[in-house]
This record gives C-alpha cells, structure tokens and sequence, in this order.
C-alpha cells in the first residue's frame, strides 16, 4: 500500500534526539540557543515508542535504522542510564549511538553503556589541542582524548566529528593523524552551518568555496591511506562522504572512483532522517531549525506524514534554477541544505560554498540569492 | 428536517495529498491507505461536508456514469470508511 516515492524509507531511517539542552561546557560554536524545560522520562518513554511505532510501519531493517541520543550533554541527566536501561529491550530494532562530549564519562560508566547495547559514541573536535580548547574550552582536548581511551579499553567504537572552518583547515592532515593513531572509528569531516545563537560568527568562520574544493581534493587524497578519514575501509566509499557533500559531486574524476551510489547524500533531501529536540520540537535535521511539530501534540509518523513543509523541502523541483539546470544536480541537489538555509535564510538556494558558482563565499551572507 | 452527513474523525485519521491522489494514515493502527483519484474526490467532499446525495450528484455530473451505479460506489466506499472507523454520521 505504501507505494508512493515519498512513504518510501528504503534508504533507512535516523532520529538525533536531543533530551536535555543542558551542557557544563560553553563552546563558542554550539548550536544551542533556546532554554527548553526537559521532558520527564515517561515522556521520553512516550516519544521513544513512537521511533519504535516508526519503524515499524516502515519495516525498517535494524542495520538501517538509527537512534542517535545527544543534548546539550547527555550525562547531565540523571536518569539518563535509567532511560537506556528501560528502552534496551527493543536494542535489536536498531543501532544506538551516543553524542557526547564525553567530560563525564569514566570505566564505570562506559561499561555499563557496553551491557545497554551502545554501538558507537561520537565525540566532538575542533582541531589540535590549542585551536580546541580556545572553542571549547581550556584542557577539553587533554579530556576528549582520555575519554577515547576509556572507550577504546572498552571496545565500544568511537567516531570522532569535526566541522571544518577557517582556524582549523590547515591542521586537517595533522588532526587525521593524531585520532587514527588513538584508533577511532571513524573521523568525520563535517561543513560549518551558520544557525544558531552565534550565526554571524560560524559566517565569518566558514572558509570559501575554492578552500572547500581544495579540501575535498585532500580527504579524497588521505582516504585513500587512511581508513578513518571517513569511513572504515582503505578506499573512499560513497559511505566515507559526509550527508553535507553535495557540491563534491563537481570532481568527477574523484567521485569516478567511489562506489557507484546514487542516493542524495543530504538526509533531509533522501528523507531518511528526523530530529527530536528536549521540548518535543521535531525538525527535518538537527542544523535545519524549521519546526515541523510537537511530538508532545502529534506522533513522529504523522508529523512525518502531514508536514507539508517537510514535503516542500524534500522536493528537489523547488531548488533555485540556478541548481536546477545545473550537469551535477542529480547527485548534488543544491548542495547542503543546511549551509545554505543558515547563509542566505532560504530554502531554495544553492549551496554558498559551490565553486561552480562562486570563488569567494558571496558577500552579502543574508541576501536573497536569486 | 436535519440532514445526515459524514464528518471525518480528525482523531483516528490524518491525510495527504501525495502525487495528486489522498493518502490516509490511520493514526490508532499506523496504517497507510492510498485512495484512487475519484476515493480521493470523495474524501474531499466528505472534507467539505456534503452529504450523500450531494456528493453523488456532484459525481454524475462530471462523468458520464448512471446515478444509481455511482450511487452504489459512492455508499460501498462511505461503508467501507465508516466501518473502519474514518468517518461518522451527525447532522448537519
Ligand atoms: S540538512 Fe545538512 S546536516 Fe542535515 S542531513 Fe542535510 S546536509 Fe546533512
Ligand atoms: S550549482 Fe547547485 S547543483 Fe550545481 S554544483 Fe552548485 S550547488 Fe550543486
């Protein structure tokens, strides 16, 4: 019955979902700028069987069906453990991993996250330890690699996330190297997106579109040697592309030797992902701030279901012309959703770091691209 | 005398229009129902408060199709709804 292109999730199905706000780190770049009262773990309980309920209709597989639990930080809730312990009997539906910033974590912790069914634990870099700790805060760095031992001790995978910006852009090769010898996973090398309480500075942070295609050309280099700088094999894979890659679909000559995938990178345009916020709020993704509902009013399917903004935003025929007519759209689709949304506040608009259209990032972030 | 008409049940159902035709979710059971495009011209009169009558006059007039067939469709597929619990009878 389910037939139609858009009630089709065979691409997988990802909730991030945020349950408190509350962080005791203050990093100059977090997105965070609402204070949310948080919901009492029943609540929480009522939400999570409406991911449940989710896949469910759907039938998603296990291997593709992903619960991602973050904040602010998670370990500041007390019942935080209590929560894991009450949802881990439906842990065989899907692939639990958890965003920290991993400052509360320690052996005793860790190994009960191993007994919760935890599949991975992202952490949060911005670059070597002094351009780190200048954005999150002084000894964080000394922290974060701690934690990644305790975690390694504990065979529990670590993925390491870092957003690519102006300060940070020289130490990539540097930065690779260091978390692939502390054995992480997976580092993933995520664009800048301008939303949030601190926009005007993430604007000034992002680097331009000729940085940003020097940049790929460089991943796709060290991908090629290292196994982490995307994804867990010695060859670049479509799966060692990050959701906001779009625009990398311009190097074909590189892309010619990824796996043949043609799913849009971006979750939102692939309808593959939602994001819970700690009132309730659902949004298309975590760097997409556009309030689709309330889980608290009407479950995740239905919002999913009714949202017309939602439909109008996965809708790649309502992207600028300028994109549309474009030889890379089929694999590009305007590029990261995100990025331009917080630049230009539209919808519609290409991606600001596309050197096909730009050399420098256009100068006005907050005109109407047309 | 007080007219008969369906009235949608806004807590069991909600819709779309997906590719030009409705689609229903039905919110108790998480079930998906797609409607063919003239199930989907019926929701949308069921939508608007019609009755019956009405919505089958509206039929007859834009296809070329004998009153009383129509007529039959049109009250199998408001069963159809009705017992699955979309829609419900008040006066209008
Ligand atoms: S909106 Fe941005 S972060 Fe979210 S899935 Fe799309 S590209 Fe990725
Ligand atoms: S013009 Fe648009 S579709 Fe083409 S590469 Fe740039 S962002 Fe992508």
């Amino acid at each position: 019955m389910k037939s139609k292109r858009e009630l089709s999730l065979k691409n997988g199905f990802s909730l991030q979902w945020h349950i408190t706000e509350r962080c005791n780190w203050n990093c100059s770049h977090c997105y965070r700028d609402r204070g949310y009262n948080e919901l009492s773990i029943d609540q929480l309980y009522r939400i999570f069987l409406q991911f449940i309920q989710f896949l469910d209709t759907f039938k998603i597989p296990p291997q593709i069906a992903r619960l991602n639990l973050t904040g602010g930080e998670v370990f500041l809730r007390d019942d935080f453990i209590v929560f894991l312990k009450r949802i881990y009997k439906y842990n065989d539906r899907y692939r639990l991993k958890i965003l920290t910033n991993g400052s509360l974590l320690n052996d005793e912790k860790v190994e009960m996250l191993k007994t919760l069914g935890v599949d991975a634990v992202q952490l949060s870099v911005e670059g070597m330890e002094s351009v780190n700790d200048r954005i999150r805060g002084k000894g964080t760095f000394e922290q974060i690699v701690n934690t990644i031992e305790i975690l390694n001790k504990n065979d529990i995978p670590v993925l390491v996330s870092v957003t690519l910006a102006k300060y940070n852009l020289k130490e990539i090769p540097q930065l690779i190297d260091f978390f692939i010898k502390l054995e992480v996973r997976r580092i993933g090398i995520r664009r800048l997106v301008p939303i949030g309480k601190n926009q005007k500075r993430l604007i000034d942070d992002m680097i331009s579109p000729l940085e940003q295609r020097d940049f790929y050309r460089l991943r796709h280099a060290l991908a090629k040697e290292n196994y982490a700088c995307g994804s867990n094999t010695k060859q670049p894979t479509f799966n060692s592309l990050c959701c906001e890659d779009g625009v990398f679909f311009q190097e074909e000559e590189l892309v010619s030797q990824y796996d043949n995938r043609t799913i849009p990178l971006c979750g939102v345009l692939s309808n593959r992902i939602l994001t819970v916020l700690p009132n309730g709020d659902v949004l298309p993704c975590r760097r997409l701030p556009i309030v689709l509902g309330n889980v608290l009013k009407k479950s995740l399917l239905e919002i999913w279901f009714t949202s017309e903004l939602l439909s109008r935003i996965r809708n790649p025929e309502n992207l600028s012309s300028v994109c549309r007519n474009c030889e890379y759209f089929e694999l590009c689709r305007g590029g990261a959703r995100c990025v331009s949304y917080g630049y230009f506040g539209k919808l519609d608009a290409p991606d600001p770091q596309c050197w096909k259209l730009f050399e420098q990032l256009p100068p006005d972030a907050f005109k109407v691209c047309s | 005398m007080a007219e008969l008409v369906y009235e949608i049940d806004k807590e069991k159902v909600a819709w779309r229009k997906i590719e030009g035709e409705v689609t229903i979710l039905d919110k108790k059971t998480a079930e998906f129902f797609n409607l063919n495009s003239t199930a989907s011209q019926i929701w949308h009169l069921i939508q608007h408060g019609e009755t019956v009558e009405s919505i089958v006059k509206y039929l007859v007039k834009h296809f070329d199709i004998e009153y009383k067939i129509i007529r039959e469709d049109v009250v199998s597929l408001m069963k159809e709804f009705s017992q699955k619990g979309f829609i419900k009878l008040h006066e209008k």
